[in-house]
Parts: C-alpha cells; sequence; structure tokens
C-alpha cells in the first residue's frame, strides 16, 4: 500500500489543536509541536486510545506538512523505519494531540509549554 | 375681625331639615364619629363664605349634587342652603347660599343643572349682587381660607411651604402675606410708583414749554427711555439669574445624590482603559509568542535529537577508525610490495638484498594477515550516518525555551489582570444598575457646566447693565441739571420739588416692605415658637425656625434643625403657625379645625386642647370622642368652652346636630 | 384701624423718620390709610393717591 499524501485529524484532535490556537499561530505549527512531543515520549508508552470508529478530518496536504522533509527524515532517523513514513507522521501527531487532550482535561491550569 | 354667630344648614349633606349650631367667643366643640359628617361641616363653611366645597383628594370639585340631603335625593328633592350670620368689625351679617335645580330639571346630572342664590345682609341692608363678591372677598378671601378653615388630613398642604423650589409655595407664601398686610405696602408702592410716572411726564411736559430746554429735554426724554429699557432688562436678567441659581442648586442636590453613581462610573471608565491597553498588549504578547512557538517543536525534539547525535557520532567514530587502520595497512602492503617489484628499498632506496626481499614478503605476508577488510556496506553505513548527522545538525536551534515561558507567563498575568478587571467592572454596572442611568448623570454634569456658565455670562451681562444704568442716570442729573440751571419758572420747580418727593416716597415703601417682611416674619416665629413649645412634649425642640416661605423648622438644643420629622409633629407646627398668623394678621377670624388630633399622641392631643383658646377668639372644633379626652378638654378650658354639639345618628344617611351642654 | 394697620403705619412712620425725615408725616400716614381702607379695590386706591399727591402740588413738600 502506497503512503498516504493527506493527513488527516481525529475529531478531538482537531478540537484540541483548534483551542491552542491562542499561543501557535497555525494548526500546522500545534500539530508539529504534538509530533514533537510524541517523539519526545517514543509513543510505544503513551497510552493514547484512538478510536477507530471516530472518522479523520483531512487537513493538510503532506507538503504543507514537511516541505523539507525533515520529519521523513526524523522518523527513519529516530525509529529506524522508513516504512510509511507519513502513516507514521499523522499517527504521532493524533497521538500527541490526544494525549495533550487528556492532560487538558486532568488538569484544567494545564500549561502546553510546560512540555518543553 | 370675624366672629361667627350662627351656623342654619338646610338638607346638606347628612344634615336632613333644617339644623342650627350657635357660636359664642372661645371654643365651640363639636363631637362626632367618623362618618357622621364632621368633614362635611367643615364644607359648609366654606360653601357659605366662598361658593365651594373641598374633597379630601385634595382638589376643588365643584360637585355640589353630591351636598344634597341623601335620603331626600332618594325622593328625588335636589337642594340644600346654608346660612351663616357672623360678625365682622362689629357690624352684624347674614350670609344665604342656596343651591337649587334650575327651572325645568328634573333629574340633574351635573352641577350645570343647578342655579345658586346668595343673598348678603349687612346690619339691615342687603348688600347689592355687584358689592356682594367684594365683601365676601374682603371678609374672607379664598387664598387665605386654608388659614381658618383647617382639614387635619390636609397637611400635606403645608409641607409645601418647606419646599422653597415649588411653585405652589410661593402662592401659599403670598396668601400668608396678605393676611399679614404685606400687600398694603407692596399696592402702595405701586400706586406711589405710577403716579411718579405720570408726573415724571408732566415735568418733562413743563420742561418743554421752555424753548431752550427743549433739545435737553429731548435728550432726557431718550435718556428717560433709555432708563426704562435697561432697568427691565436688569429685572429680567435678574430673575433670570436667580432662576438659574435655582436651577443649580436643584442639580447640585441631584449630583450630591448621584456622586455615589458617578465615582464609580468614572472607576468603570478607568477599569476599560486598563482592560483595553492590557488586551492590546496581551495582542502584541501572543503574536510575538508565535513567532517563536513555531520552532518549539524543534526544541521539543532536542534532547532526543541530541541523544541520537551521540550514537551517531560514536558510531562514526568507530567506522572512520576502521577505515583509517585499514587504509593504512593497504597503503603500507603496496608501498612494500612495489619495494620487491623495483628492487629498491624504501627508505633509503639502495638495491634489495635476497634476505631483505625475503623480510619485505614476510612483511606483506603479516599485514596481510591482519588487515580487516572495512566492507562496502560498512561504508555505506558510514556514509549514512554522516548524511544523518547533517540533517540533524541543520535543524538544531537554540533553546529558547525560557523565552517561550517568559512570553507564555506574561500573556498568563495579562489574562487574570483583564479577567479580574472585567469582573470589577461587572460588579459596578450591577450596583449601579440601569445603563441610561450614564446618560441622565452625563446630562446632569453637562446641565450644570451650562448652568454655571449661563450665570457667569448672567452676571457679567448684570454688571454691564448695572453700569449703564449709573452712567444713565448720571447723564439723566446732568441734563436735569442743565434744565434746572436754565430759566426756571415756578411752575418748573414745583414739579421738580414734587417728582423729588414721591420718589423719596416710593423708595421708602420699598424699604418699608422689607423691613415689615423681617418683622412680620420675626413675630410669626416668636409666636410660632411659644404656641409649639406649649403644645410639644418633646424637650430638646427648643424653638421653630421661618424660613422665607413661612415654612416653619423645629430646632433642636444643639442649635441644628430637624430635617426629618413625623406626622404628628407636621400637625402641631401647622397648628402653631396658625396660631401665629392668627396673632399677626390684621384679619383675624375663628378658626374652624377638622380632626386636628388623627395623627397625635395622647400627651399632644392634651397640650393642644389646652392651648386651643389661645389660638383665636373663636375655635370651632371637630373631632371624635377618642380622639381627645372629653372631660380633660372640659375641665381645661373651664368657661373657655363656650358650647359643645353631638353629631347624632338617625340613620346612616341622616345625622341630627345637638346641643350637647349648655353654655355657661 | 386694627392693632396690624398700626403696626404697619409704626414701621413705616419710624423708617421716614430715619431715612426720609423730609417726607409729611401727614403724607405718608394718608397713603397707608387710602391703601388700608381699599385693599379689594386696586382702581378706587390709586384715584385716592393721585388724587392726595396732587394735592401737594404745587409746592407742599
Amino acid at each position: 500500500m502506497a503512503d498516504i499524501v493527506n493527513i488527516g485529524l481525529y475529531p478531538t484532535a482537531h478540537t484540541t489543536a483548534s483551542n491552542l490556537l491562542d499561543r501557535f499561530d497555525t494548526l500546522i505549527d500545534v500539530a508539529k509541536y504534538a509530533f514533537a512531543f510524541a517523539v519526545k515520549n517514543k509513543v510505544q508508552i503513551i497510552p493514547v486510545d484512538i478510536s477507530s470508529t471516530e472518522s479523520k478530518k483531512t487537513v493538510w496536504n503532506v507538503g504543507s506538512v514537511d516541505p523539507d522533509g525533515y520529519m521523513v527524515s526524523l522518523i527513519g532517523i529516530i525509529f529506524n523505519n522508513t516504512h510509511e513514513p507519513y502513516k507514521q507522521i499523522e499517527f504521532l501527531i493524533n497521538a500527541g494531540l490526544l494525549r495533550i487532550h487528556e492532560m487538558i482535561e486532568s488538569d484544567p491550569k494545564f500549561d502546553i509549554f510546560s512540555l518543553l | 375681625m370675624l366672629e361667627f354667630v350662627e351656623l342654619k344648614i338646610t338638607n346638606f349633606g347628612p344634615y336632613k331639615d333644617t339644623q342650627v349650631i350657635k357660636f359664642d367667643k372661645g371654643v365651640t366643640i363639636i363631637w362626632g364619629d367618623n362618618g357622621r359628617g364632621k368633614t362635611i361641616l367643615l364644607n359648609a363653611f366654606r360653601y357659605a363664605l366662598l361658593g365651594i366645597v373641598k374633597e379630601r383628594s385634595k382638589q376643588k370639585k365643584n360637585n355640589l349634587i353630591s351636598l344634597c340631603n341623601w335620603e331626600n335625593i332618594e325622593q328625588g328633592i335636589y337642594e340644600f342652603s346654608v346660612q351663616l350670620s357672623f360678625k365682622y368689625n362689629g357690624e352684624p351679617y347674614e350670609l344665604r347660599r342656596k343651591f337649587q335645580l334650575r327651572p325645568g330639571i328634573v333629574e340633574p346630572k351635573s352641577d350645570n343643572d343647578f342655579e345658586e342664590e346668595v343673598f348678603l345682609q349687612k346690619s339691615n341692608s342687603i348688600v347689592s349682587q355687584n358689592e356682594l363678591r367684594q365683601q365676601l372677598t374682603k371678609i374672607m378671601p379664598e387664598q387665605v381660607s386654608r388659614f381658618f378653615l383647617f382639614d387635619g388630613e390636609l397637611l400635606s398642604e403645608y409641607e409645601d411651604l418647606l419646599d422653597n423650589n415649588r411653585a405652589i409655595s410661593s402662592k401659599i407664601k403670598d396668601s400668608i402675606e396678605k393676611i399679614l398686610g404685606v400687600p398694603i405696602l407692596i399696592n402702595a408702592l405701586n400706586d406711589v410708583n405710577a403716579e411718579y410716572e405720570k408726573i415724571n411726564k408732566q415735568y418733562l411736559k413743563i420742561a418743554n414749554k421752555n424753548e431752550s430746554n427743549s433739545q435737553i429735554i429731548g435728550a432726557l426724554e431718550s435718556a428717560n427711555v433709555k432708563l426704562s429699557h435697561l432697568q427691565r432688562s436688569y429685572n429680567l436678567y435678574t430673575k433670570e439669574k436667580e432662576t438659574e441659581i435655582q436651577r443649580k442648586k436643584i442639580i447640585e442636590v441631584e449630583l450630591s445624590r448621584t456622586e455615589r453613581v458617578r465615582a464609580q462610573i468614572e472607576n468603570k471608565n478607568k477599569l476599560l482603559q486598563e482592560i483595553n491597553s492590557n488586551e492590546e498588549r496581551r495582542i502584541q504578547l501572543q503574536a510575538t509568542l508565535k513567532e517563536y512557538s513555531k520552532d518549539a517543536w524543534l526544541v521539543l525534539l532536542n534532547p532526543i535529537v541530541k541523544e541520537k547525535l551521540l550514537m551517531i557520532d560514536k558510531e562514526i567514530k568507530s567506522l572512520e577508525h576502521k577505515q583509517y587502520k585499514e587504509a593504512n595497512i593497504t597503503n603500507e602492503i603496496k608501498k612494500l610490495s612495489q619495494a620487491i617489484h623495483s628492487n629498491l628499498c624504501p627508505t633509503c632506496h639502495r638495491d634489495l638484498e635476497e634476505e631483505n626481499k625475503l623480510e619485505i614478503n614476510n612483511k606483506i605476508k603479516l599485514l596481510k594477515e591482519t588487515v580487516i577488510e572495512f566492507t562496502d556496506s560498512e561504508k555505506s553505513r558510514l556514509e549514512y550516518l554522516q548524511r544523518n548527522k547533517t540533517i540533524l545538525r541543520a535543524q538544531e536551534v537554540q533553546n529558547i525555551k525560557e523565552l517561550i515561558n517568559n512570553l507564555n507567563s506574561q500573556i498568563d498575568d495579562l489574562t487574570v489582570k483583564i479577567i479580574d478587571s472585567k469582573g470589577k467592572v461587572n460588579e459596578i454596572n450591577q450596583s449601579i444598575g440601569k445603563p441610561d442611568q450614564y446618560e441622565t448623570i452625563a446630562n446632569l454634569n453637562n446641565d450644570h457646566a451650562i448652568i454655571i456658565n449661563n450665570i457667569r455670562v448672567l452676571d457679567d451681562t448684570i454688571t454691564r447693565i448695572d453700569r449703564d444704568i449709573a452712567e444713565t442716570n448720571s447723564n439723566i442729573n446732568i441734563l436735569t441739571k442743565k434744565i434746572d440751571n436754565t430759566r426756571i419758572d415756578n411752575e418748573l420747580q414745583n414739579i421738580l420739588t414734587l417728582k423729588e418727593s414721591v420718589l423719596s416716597l416710593r423708595d421708602l415703601f420699598k424699604d418699608g416692605i422689607s423691613i415689615y417682611r423681617d418683622k412680620l416674619r420675626e413675630k410669626v416665629q416668636l409666636d410660632a415658637s411659644m404656641l409649639f413649645r406649649r403644645i410639644s412634649h418633646e424637650k430638646d425642640f427648643v424653638d421653630l425656625v421661618i424660613n422665607d416661605n413661612y415654612g416653619l423648622n423645629i430646632l433642636y438644643r444643639d442649635g441644628k434643625e430637624n430635617v426629618n420629622r413625623s406626622a404628628g409633629y407636621e400637625h402641631i407646627i401647622a397648628i402653631s403657625l396658625i396660631g401665629a398668623l392668627q396673632q399677626n394678621a390684621p384679619l383675624s377670624g375663628p378658626i374652624v379645625m377638622d380632626s386636628p388630633f388623627g395623627r397625635l399622641d395622647e400627651v399632644h392631643s392634651k397640650n393642644i386642647s389646652a392651648a386651643l383658646g389661645s389660638l383665636s377668639h373663636q375655635v370651632i372644633l371637630l373631632a371624635y370622642e377618642g380622639e381627645i379626652d372629653v372631660q380633660f378638654a372640659r375641665h381645661t378650658l373651664g368657661s373657655g368652652l363656650s358650647n359643645e354639639y353631638k353629631l347624632e345618628r338617625i340613620s346612616g344617611k341622616h345625622t341630627k346636630i345637638v346641643e350637647f351642654r349648655e353654655k355657661t | 384701624m386694627n392693632d396690624h394697620h398700626n403696626e404697619i403705619q409704626n414701621t413705616i412712620e419710624q423708617l421716614r423718620k430715619s431715612k426720609y425725615p423730609s417726607l409729611s408725616q401727614e403724607l405718608v400716614k394718608q397713603i397707608l390709610e387710602i391703601e388700608i381702607n381699599n385693599q379689594e379695590n386696586r382702581i378706587e386706591a390709586n384715584r385716592l393717591i393721585s388724587i392726595t399727591l396732587k394735592k401737594t402740588w404745587p409746592g407742599e413738600a
């Protein structure tokens, strides 16, 4: 199967990202931050439950998200996995956002930049 | 002096047929329970003297139909009459008013269906209809009647006197001054002034006869006209200024009432400004933050990238080392092989001996055994790692974590401040209430400023006019002297003298009015205070203080005025004023009081009962037995109590006036 | 004339004596009497005042 060409967000992830637009310029900036968060925490150990009954909303073309291919390279370098990188990127973005969503829910005073 | 002798009422209200009450000097008490017709009796006096009645709704309602005897109405009989016998300045009078249906009317719908017959007999002669009204107005003018025909329930009329700003208070003031005789002086002033103007005109006419004077006369006439105009303007502007001053006072009272609200509005505006500027600052900071947060993901990745770079570096080092080692050995082998091939020593470049060759071959063999091949895959790996390193290093960013956190916390602080301020604004909005109040208050401030400006402008105008008046007067004096200095004949001299003396007369009365007014007010205050102290039970209330409108305020022992007083004390003050007016008026007459004790406690009621005789030479009291202590009243008044009557119930629509006690 | 009218007369007389001594006492008294007796008839009062003042012409100060 060929890699995806568009990156989509689950509704909850999309909402979470939208709610952070007071601190970030664009949704892409939020997505990248969430991606970085997921990578940093090596998503396997992030207890994320992505419901497969929710349907993703297509938001971006992959070229908009990763114009210089850095994210793809990063996936390859960090995870030693070059198979369907955009699919992985999409997964990591959503996983990151959903985990952030859980953190916001459990602590109303949660500061997004405390993750730095 | 007015003195009632007898009241004869026929079919008036509940009083069926003809019923009579006789009066002497002193106090007459008419006892009647509620609803028996006491107020209607008061109206009988009013109707006799003034031709009107008053309802408790404070309005003069010409609904005289309702005074036809109620039982008679059921039988279709509509008429009543009131006959009052009295003495005025010693002369006997008989006044009769009859109210009956117009010819042809059977069932009346309004007062218009009735006609009234009035008849006044003075001593033994009948007063003509023309003179009748004049006489009655002289004896009991309507404006003044409220101080003689006193209804205890209509005290709010008296409260109007206290409020200097109310239009009605000046009407009442005029009434009081009428009782007190001030109009006599005002009339004198006006009449003398009218004469002065006539004389002045005559003077100018006479002076004009003298030809050489005519030019000067012309100038004098213009000057007089100018003076007239100026004085009119002066009066106008002065009055306007007084009005503005009154308006200013009213607004200032309103402003002080609304001071709290205004302060809050000011505070709110300040807060709104703060909110605005904080929101602007916050937007700026957010924009800056958003610029920096674009790289936040890289900052987040930094540690992991660093870690990976370390690993990559380690591996690269190891591979490079191997590669370097292999290269070295391979070079050495190459060099030695070259030596064998060229038969030259690689070091000294001499021909090689056999044993040297053997040595070299052995060395080559050894080296070949030790060399570890740097494989192609290792080469690829090295290249791969080097590429990755380049990729990772390209995205290294400065640690802007602290910067971001700083911006973030500034934004949070501002957000808290904004929320706080908005909360305070909401609180203020709730406590202030209606938003249209702001407009009202803003308007008040506006109006105040406008009025102050108006007053200033009026002041300037008045000063200017005053100056002009002085200048014109001075011109007039100069011109008059000029006339006077030319051929003066007797006629002119005489009229000049007359003019001067009339002028003095005018000034005399002008001064006289204010002196007399002050005197009167002082006397009324004194007499009212004396009565008040007699009636009042409260030791700390020592005096009454009079205002410009003859309103009275209670003075405490410590010199302060009592501004909040009870309805009961309103009563006492009203009665004190009435007594004082009677004592000071050129017009004195009987006082008829309906339920004057309504709001008073026992002590005050007793005190008033005891003071009744000093209110007027004749007092007629309409009261119910629970209102004052009957025995106390009789005992205290003693011989001062001249008559007692009782209103006996015959039916709900029929009351009989019964003499209770013969006079002693 | 009653007490109150006397009061008016007295007040004016005192004022006349102190501030306007050149005015005739009799004249002032007459004027006040006219006003007192014609309080309700202004036209008559005015007429009588006029006559009274004319009587002081010529020359009576």
